[in-house]
């Protein structure tokens, strides 16, 4: 479970986010969605610990984020971003063992464990002898979403991962990364600037604007009781079919 | 660039620098304080580092002790020649192990080198000391110079007989057909064409002066190096040109040394310069020396001179048929006299040896070819392995904070433009040494620029996503510099540490000219003789371990760098 409070940031005088509060249940697939620029990266990276909050605090699991828990929480964490976030000058198989050997884990322990995150994110085990500039992208992101699963973390986040990628692959990872997730039970937080992704993730999303948060809630919730013109304006710019769907 | 350098120092700045801090080393006039102090700062900050691996391989070039001579000479060959004389000379007394360090590069060098102890005496001349050592009003006031040099703890001998001053000359041939004798003839003929050493251009007491007291009609005449002149007065290329008196060249070249008809050129006569004290410390090798006393007068000196640069003989040789003469206590065998313990100057041999009229192959592969490998190895080698333990972290560094970065890339690109033998000068005195030691620190300070900046360039340009993927990953600071940084930028490391290295090979050159050897010692010697034959015998080897420096690095990134990281391997 995550505990935002009043956590806000800015950049220059420009806020990134205002100050927010929010609860992320443990096992839930949570989507943040808006246009870009509206704060969703900022808010995973200060979860993540990559950027300092102005004031508020977060807490994940009971455990505040601060300097003495950072490295501890993002070993709890896998954060998935466009791309995959691949290091071109590793193996597949290096990316994703990186941790564990940085982390002394003892050789057994590692196969195994690359074996089932391999087999989790659906990885042809031929791949993984290859450089990231070889694989396509949807390959890429497996081996990124793998690299993420690695030490088991409790919670996901996920910036934009699919966006990089055809719509074809792309709406194949979307099915199966939702089933994935819902059987592992993993907290997650995904960030898109697409409704149609938010929708098929789940019935969590919180939409947001310029920094703040809009309205929360399923995607019926956002097209029968928009909080603000400004939902029915993003839902109907992005989204003909399920608003002529939904009359 | 050959006997250009010994008169020395008047133009560039950078020499100027190193004369100013050589000159300012007894504690007072430093001449240049900015620039001084800036430099003092930059090496300040990099000489332990510079030191220590430096040290590692220093051959046995000691300071001199109690009984012990070191004879310095420049990087010509009048100088070579009378370097081994002194030796020889001071041999004969059997008081001392002398010692010669042959062709210490400039003025500059020397100054420090004898000001410092690395050497204990050299022949220089009285316009040089006059003029830019000492900077006084009347060049040829023997009791001012004197004075002066007492006030900075040195003496000279009396004159040894010879004037090598500057002088105009020109075919002998067109001479008399012109009815050219004098300096104030030339007038008469603006059609001449004129080429001058750089240096002599641009001398107070050079071009500028001369031309004004004789009324001289020509512009600007075109500047030459020294060596190259007299190709081009040869193949009728040039009319008139500068030259010392003493040159082997006016014979060899049938030149007539035009009369300065109304005294414009100072004096500059050879003189034994040593600290004071030398004649408490080793009387009896003091009175030999000064046996030497007017002893070489003009035709004397050019035909020694001649016999080196023209007949092919070993300076040591030319050295030793004139000290055979000289009527010293053990004349005619000055080796016996020494013990015998002292063989001759190990460049000044190789030189002789080299100087014979051989092919380009025997010179190539002569005996001494393995050890000049080895010491060009050794200079450039360890110097960059110096640079690469120090520059990586500062790359580092610098690609950390913009400050540092500021900083540090202006330091070492400050030290870049530092000209090698301004740099030698200021190293020789502040290690009060000559040879490896100063060598190695000044190629690994050039070494440090291309390797700071390549590897505060290369870690700049990772792309910010991935230093945050390795961040978000949970990896500690080290474990991101080491596994993902560095290996992320090794390719613009290697690409600097190679370019360090293609420019070290070059640079180690220079170490030749304070007795660190090297290829440099053939490129020294076959300047100061003219010979291209012992040129190329050290240019060719240099430029062929270039090359493979170039191979090995590219060996090594086909090794080290995975293979997307690979591309850029023409560069
Ligand atoms: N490191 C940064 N420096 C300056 N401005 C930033 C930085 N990161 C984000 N911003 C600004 O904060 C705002 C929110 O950015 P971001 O969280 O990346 O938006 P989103 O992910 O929703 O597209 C944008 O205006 C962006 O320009
Ligand atoms: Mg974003």
């Amino acid at each position: 479970m995550i505990e935002v409070r009043g956590l806000s940031r800015s950049f220059g005088g420009k806020v990134a986010l205002a100050p927010l509060t929010a609860r992320f249940g443990r096992g839930r697939v949570s989507v943040l969605l808006g246009p870009s620029g509206c704060g969703k990266s900022t808010l995973l990276r200060l979860l993540i610990g990559l950027v300092e909050p102005d004031a508020g605090s977060v807490e994940i699991d009971g455990i505040p984020l601060g300097p003495g828990t950072v490295m501890a929480l993002r070993h709890r964490t896998g954060y998935v971003i466009q791309d995959g976030g691949l290091f071109p000058h590793l193996t597949a198989r290096d990316n994703i063992t990186l941790l564990a050997r940085h982390l002394r884990w003892d050789e057994l322990r590692i196969r195994r464990r690359l074996a089932a995150v391999t087999e989790l994110a659906r990885i042809d085990p031929r791949l993984l002898a290859q450089y990231p500039s070889t694989l396509s992208g949807g390959e890429r992101q497996r081996i990124g979403i793998a690299r993420a699963l690695l030490p088991d973390p409790p919670l996901l986040l996920c910036d934009e991962p699919l966006s990089a990628l055809d719509p074809i692959t792309r709406d194949d990872l979307q099915r199966e990364l939702k089933d994935l997730f819902g059987a592992l039970g993993k907290t997650v937080l995904w960030v898109t600037h697409d409704l149609h992704e938010a929708a098929a993730l789940g019935d969590d999303i919180l939409l947001m604007r310029a920094g703040e948060l809009v309205q929360r809630g399923s995607l019926s919730d956002l097209l029968d009781r928009p909080a603000d013109p400004f939902v029915t304006r993003f839902v109907r710019a992005q989204h003909a079919v399920p608003a002529e769907r939904s009359r | 660039m050959t006997a250009g350098t010994r008169h020395s120092t008047r133009r560039a700045l950078p020499v100027r620098l190193a004369d100013a801090l050589a000159a300012g080393m007894p504690g007072t006039r430093a001449r240049i304080p900015a620039m001084a102090a800036a430099i003092v700062v930059i090496l300040a900050a990099t000489l332990v580092a510079g030191a220590a691996p430096a040290r590692a391989s220093e051959p046995a070039l000691e300071r001199p002790q109690a009984k012990a001579l070191v004879v310095g000479s420049k990087r010509f060959t009048e100088s070579y020649i009378l370097g081994e004389i002194v030796r020889r000379t001071a041999e004969s007394a059997g008081e001392a192990a002398v010692r010669h360090e042959p062709g210490l590069g400039n003025t500059g060098i020397v100054q420090a080198a004898l000001r410092s102890g690395a050497i204990d005496v050299y022949v220089e001349y009285t316009g040089t000391l006059a003029r830019e050592i000492l900077r006084l009003p009347d060049p040829d006031d023997a009791a001012a110079l004197a004075e002066a040099l007492r006030r900075e703890g040195l003496a000279v001998s009396r004159p040894l007989g010879f004037n090598n001053t500057y002088a105009l000359a020109m075919p002998a041939a067109q001479a008399e057909q012109l009815k050219i004798a004098r300096i104030s003839d030339l007038a008469a003929h603006p059609k001449l064409r004129l080429g001058l050493t750089q240096e002599f251009l641009g001398r107070a007491d050079g071009w500028p002066g001369l031309r004004t007291r004789y009324g001289l009609p020509f512009r600007t005449p075109r500047g030459m190096e020294h060596g190259l002149k007299f190709g081009a007065i040869a193949a009728g290329q040039l009319d008139v040109i500068d030259v010392y008196s003493t040159d082997a060249a006016i014979e060899r070249h049938a030149l007539r040394v035009l009369e300065d008809d109304r005294g414009w050129f100072p004096r500059y006569d050879a003189v034994l310069l040593h600290r004071v004290g030398l004649e408490q410390r080793l009387p009896r090798t003091y009175a030999a020396l000064r046996v030497l006393e007017g002893r070489i007068d003009d035709p004397t000196m050019r035909s020694l001179n001649a016999r080196a640069e023209v007949g092919g003989e070993s300076f040591a040789a030319v050295a030793a048929g004139f000290v055979a003469r000289l009527p010293l206590p053990a004349a005619g065998t000055p080796e016996a006299a020494a013990g015998g313990t002292q063989p001759p100057s190990r460049a000044v041999a190789d030189a002789g040896q080299a100087s014979g009229r051989r092919s380009l192959a025997g010179t190539l592969f002569d005996a001494d070819f393995l050890r000049l490998t080895g010491e060009h190895l050794v200079l450039v080698f360890a110097s960059l392995l110096a640079s690469v333990v120090v520059g990586i972290p500062l790359g580092i560094w610098c690609a950390g904070s913009p400050r540092a970065r500021r900083w540090v890339l202006a330091a070492v690109s400050l030290v870049q433009t530092i000209p090698s033998l301004a740099l030698l000068a200021f190293l020789i005195a502040l290690y009060a040494r000559i040879g490896m030691l100063p060598a190695l620190t000044a190629l690994f300070l050039y070494g440090l620029l291309p390797i700071v900046r390549n590897t505060c360039a290369g870690l700049e340009s990772i792309p910010p996503a991935l230093r945050d993927a390795a961040v978000a990953l949970g990896l500690s600071r080290s474990a991101r510099l080491l596994r993902i940084e560095l290996p992320l930028a090794l390719g613009a490391i290697l690409a600097g540490v190679q370019t360090s290295a293609v420019i070290n090979v070059g640079t180690a050159t220079i170490a030749a000219f304070i007795g660190a050897g090297g290829y440099g010692e053939r490129i020294a010697t076959g300047l100061a003789l003219n010979d291209a034959t012992v040129l190329l015998a050290g240019a060719l080897p240099a430029a062929a371990l270039a090359l493979a420096v170039q191979g090995l690095f590219h060996a090594l990134e086909q090794r080290l760098l995975p293979p997307p990281l690979r591309q850029r391997s023409g560069a």
